[in-house]
Formats: C-alpha cells, sequence, structure tokens
C-alpha cells in the first residue's frame, strides 16, 4: 500500500513537473485550438448551404450542429499528437537519457501526453462553455433526455478513447526502430480514423458500404459511438465494451511488444 | 534585365538541387507522394459524400464543385510545393538566429528565403488538380476562349501569390513571438474556407473571407472565369489583394528586421 501511495506521489510530482514545463507553450496551444476548431465551424457553414436547398430529411442542422460541437470536444479530450515528433527522438538516438531514469521512455511519453492534455482541457474548456452556450442560446443545440448512466458511459467511453488515440501513436512511435519515416505512418493513422471512426459526416447521412465499415470495426469508439450516446441515447451494449476492451489489450501488447524487441535493436553513440 | 536572369537561373538552379536530393533519397519521395494522392482523393471522397446530400453547395453543381475543388488542388499542390518547407526554415531561421548567413548573402533575403527549397512530393497531387479541371470543364460544357484560359492562369497566379504573402506575413510575426512553431500551420488551416465557392459565406463571414482576407477568392474566381460566369470585381479585388498583400508583405519583413538580433554563427 505504501510503495502504491509512493507510487502515486512520483508520478503526479512528474505530471505536475510536465505540466508547469508545458505552460512555457501555452500561446502555441492557444493557436492549435483555434486551428483545431475553426475547420469544423466552416463544416457547419457548408452544410447550412447544403440543407438550405436539401429535400433530405434525413438530418436537420441543429442535429448537424450537435455533431460536430461533440467532434470538436471528443477531438479535444482524446487526441494525442506525440508521434509526430518521438520517431525523430528514436531515430536520432536520443533517447539513452531515458534507458538510465527510474521510469522507462514509455512512462516518459504517457507523463508528457497527460500533462499537455491537462493543461489542452483547461484551455479548450471556456472556448468550448461560450461556443455552447451560443449555440445553446440559438437553438442550436437539442439533446434528448440523457441520466447520470449516460454521462458516466460518455465519460469512460472518452477514457477509452484517449487509451486507444495513445496506444496507436505509441505503436507508430516505437516503429521507427526499424523505419526511418514512422511519422509518417501518423498520415495513415488520421486517414484511417478520419474515414472510419464516424468523425466525417454524422452517420445518418454515411453510404451504407461507409456505415457498414464503421460499425464493423474499433475506431467507431472514438466518435461515431460516443456522438451517438449523447445525441441518440444510445448505450453501447456488453460485445460493444468487450470489443473496446479487447481492442485495447491488443494494442497495449503491440506497444509492449515493439518496445522489448526495439530497444533490444537500438543503439547510439551516448547521448 | 540581367538581374532578372539571374534570379531566373539561381531559381532553376535551387530546383535542380532539390531534383538531386529527392533522386537521392527516392523511398522518401514514393511515400510522401502517396501520402499526398491519399489526401487528395480523401478530399475529393469527403466532397462527394457532401454532395449525396443535396447536388449544390451555394448554386453550384456537382461538377461545378469537382472544377472548384480541381482548382483548389492545384494550388494546395503549388502551397506545399514552395511555401510550406520554406516557411518553416524562415521561421527557424529567425528562432535559432542563422537568419544572419542569409542577410549577408549577395541576393535578396526574401527570394533566398521562400524560394530557396522545395518538395516534389506534391506533383503528383498537382497532375491530379488538372485532370479533374479539365475533365469537369468538358463535363461542365462550358467551352472558354484563349484569353478566358489566360485569365484563369494569371487569376491562379495571384491567388498562388496572395497565399504565399499571407502566409508570409504570419511567418514574420516569428521576430516578435517566441514559442509559436506552429505559426506557420495558420494558413493551412485556413484551407477549408478555399475550398468552397465564396457564396458558402455570409454576413460577417463573408466580409472577411471575400474582402479582408479573401482566401474564399482564391480557388471560386478562376474556376469561375473557366465557367464563364465569373464577376468583374471579384477578378479584380484577387489581383488587387494578392498585389497589396505583396507589398505588405515586403513592407513588413523589412519593418520586422529591425528587431532581428543574433550573436552570429
Amino acid at each position: 500500500m505504501k510503495k502504491v501511495s509512493l507510487q502515486i506521489r512520483f508520478y503526479s510530482k512528474v505530471i505536475r513537473f510536465k505540466f508547469i514545463k508545458a505552460l512555457q507553450w501555452r500561446t502555441e496551444m492557444v493557436l492549435w485550438i483555434l486551428l483545431d476548431v475553426f475547420p469544423f465551424i466552416i463544416l457547419l457553414f457548408i452544410w447550412k448551404s447544403v440543407l438550405s436547398v436539401s429535400e433530405n430529411q434525413a438530418i436537420l442542422f441543429s442535429d448537424l450542429t450537435v455533431f460536430y460541437f461533440l467532434v470538436i470536444v471528443i477531438q479535444g479530450f482524446t487526441s494525442t499528437h506525440f508521434e509526430e515528433y518521438r520517431p525523430k527522438e528514436i531515430r536520432m538516438g536520443k533517447i539513452d537519457f531515458f534507458l538510465i531514469k527510474p521510469y522507462n521512455y514509455i512512462q516518459d511519453i504517457v507523463l508528457n501526453d497527460l500533462a499537455g492534455k491537462l493543461l489542452y482541457i483547461l484551455m479548450l474548456s471556456p472556448l468550448l462553455i461560450i461556443l455552447g452556450t451560443v449555440l445553446w442560446q440559438q437553438g442550436l443545440i437539442v439533446l434528448p433526455d440523457l441520466t447520470i448512466v449516460h454521462l458516466a458511459a460518455f465519460i469512460l467511453l472518452m477514457f477509452f478513447a484517449y487509451c486507444m488515440q495513445m496506444l496507436f501513436s505509441l505503436c507508430i512511435s516505437l516503429l521507427s526502430f526499424w523505419f526511418e519515416e514512422a511519422n509518417g505512418l501518423l498520415h495513415v493513422k488520421w486517414f484511417i480514423v478520419a474515414i472510419f471512426s464516424g468523425t466525417l459526416i454524422p452517420l445518418p447521412l454515411m453510404p451504407e458500404w461507409l456505415l457498414q465499415a464503421t460499425n464493423a470495426q474499433p475506431l467507431k469508439f472514438l466518435f461515431a459511438v460516443p456522438i451517438q450516446l449523447v445525441q441518440k441515447g444510445v448505450l453501447p451494449t456488453f460485445e460493444d465494451w468487450g470489443l473496446l476492451l479487447g481492442t485495447i489489450m491488443f494494442l497495449i501488447l503491440c506497444s509492449k511488444l515493439l518496445w522489448n524487441k526495439g530497444i533490444q535493436k537500438y543503439s547510439s553513440a551516448g547521448g | 534585365m540581367s538581374t532578372y536572369k539571374k534570379y531566373w537561373n539561381i531559381f532553376w538552379h535551387f530546383r535542380k538541387l532539390e531534383m538531386m536530393r529527392m533522386i537521392e533519397y527516392r523511398g522518401d519521395f514514393i511515400f510522401w507522394a502517396v501520402v499526398s494522392i491519399l489526401w487528395t482523393g480523401f478530399n475529393f471522397f469527403f466532397f462527394s459524400l457532401i454532395l449525396r446530400v443535396s447536388n449544390t453547395i451555394a448554386g453550384w453543381s456537382t461538377d461545378e464543385m469537382y472544377l472548384l475543388l480541381g482548382v483548389f488542388t492545384v494550388l494546395d499542390a503549388l502551397t506545399w510545393t514552395f511555401f510550406h518547407r520554406n516557411m518553416h526554415e524562415y521561421t527557424q531561421h529567425i528562432f535559432t538566429g542563422s537568419l544572419t548567413t542569409l542577410l549577408t548573402k549577395p541576393i535578396n533575403t526574401i527570394f533566398l528565403l521562400t524560394m530557396g527549397t522545395n518538395n516534389y512530393n506534391n506533383v503528383f497531387r498537382f497532375l491530379i488538380g488538372c485532370v479533374v479541371i479539365v475533365i469537369s470543364v468538358q463535363r461542365v460544357g462550358a467551352s472558354p476562349s484563349i484569353i478566358e484560359v489566360a485569365l484563369f492562369l494569371l487569376a491562379l497566379l495571384a491567388a498562388a501569390l496572395l497565399i504565399y504573402a499571407i502566409w508570409f506575413i504570419c511567418s514574420t510575426t516569428a521576430f516578435w513571438i517566441e514559442k509559436l512553431d506552429n505559426i506557420n500551420e495558420v494558413v493551412p488551416g485556413l484551407r477549408r474556407v478555399m475550398q468552397v465557392p465564396r457564396g458558402v459565406f455570409a454576413g460577417a463571414t463573408s466580409i472577411l473571407f471575400t474582402i479582408i482576407l479573401p482566401f474564399s477568392l482564391v480557388a471560386s474566381v478562376p474556376s469561375e472565369i473557366l465557367l464563364q460566369r465569373a464577376e468583374p470585381k471579384w477578378v479584380v479585388w484577387l489581383f488587387v489583394s494578392s498585389l497589396l498583400s505583396l507589398i505588405l508583405a515586403h513592407t513588413f519583413f523589412y519593418f520586422a528586421l529591425k528587431r532581428y538580433s543574433s550573436v552570429g554563427n
């Protein structure tokens, strides 16, 4: 028990230190937030123009507004980006430093990302509150009756979605033990997630083949399932939870395997 | 005249060097070219999903929209080919103080900063854009004259220069703002504005994206020229705004340079 308590204190101290370090990049983070939110605002303009002449009654503009608002929320809380620069660290032989620390490189990646995410959420939240309030007042945010169970399921889904995103990023980063351009796989990740996670357009507007492809694989837990939960009140089934946990377990195993094999292959000429 | 010839020769010399580099890293080129093609396809796929709901966006039919996307793709390819890496290196020069080296060269610094490198990964994106433009023009049934095609090419050039100038102005703010590595992502972050018809925007956003920051004109106006329905005022404004932006970018750079200091390299 004492060991666990010591570990918690240690990790919280590391996160606090990383948080302070992340603070020096706060201006950059504000810009990232605006750049993340802006494309979805433009998409709303496009959809408004489309729906103003469309006879398609499958979806209302308010549904689309809620959809893109939720995409911004979920993306803000769950996305990870460390695979953009971590592969370079590995390729350049700059991880020796972590090999002699009392916590390993993987833990450093995770704790660093957690601290950055904490700051990002703190800075994103006021914008979300303002945006949400404005949309609410204009009658563009309409939600079904949601219970505490829905809220708990949504938070849990967000947590697992973050784990999934982080493990994907980790696997991509660790592949750089073998591949020169591992960070290029980041584009493959973005590409696949954009198409099959349900972030592109709402499920009712998807063509049949894309709808089936989205529902058949675990990437749906990143966006489609949490959005359906809030917009339609649809709770994930036991099979869904099983698939989600199974995917996370599989990704943990993959990242462990990649780390164990990769570190044996790793060599550098001093840090 | 000899000055222009000198710069023309240097420009092609840089391209030759980059070509040699590309040939050296062939695998890298192929990988990123595939990524570029994937994103181009993705963009068309995304708009095809929207156009399934309604066959028109702001009064532009499906084929007209593909023409607009083709024009945007060509512009986007040019942007990534010439601007992205150069602008990134420009801000790095400011942050690290290595701009000093460039300032002492017997050549225009802005030219050196913005034309020094390029990449060829987007050559296929450029070709896809060209093919889509040709096919879309045929499908729409437009038959632009030689003069209209020439005006289209000029408008495309003006659009590219407008993007370049605004990007350069954004990057120049690095003289004041430290710890802002993503300043170069601002213009790419606004690309969604460029790939939709200007009619999508209304009210304040219309004023913002057609007059103050006329990104909604960069693909719309050249496309309208090919469709033979361009409004003269917007064509003129595209040319004028790109000229004004270039002057502003040039002036702003030399103003910002007064703030620059380094301890030599």
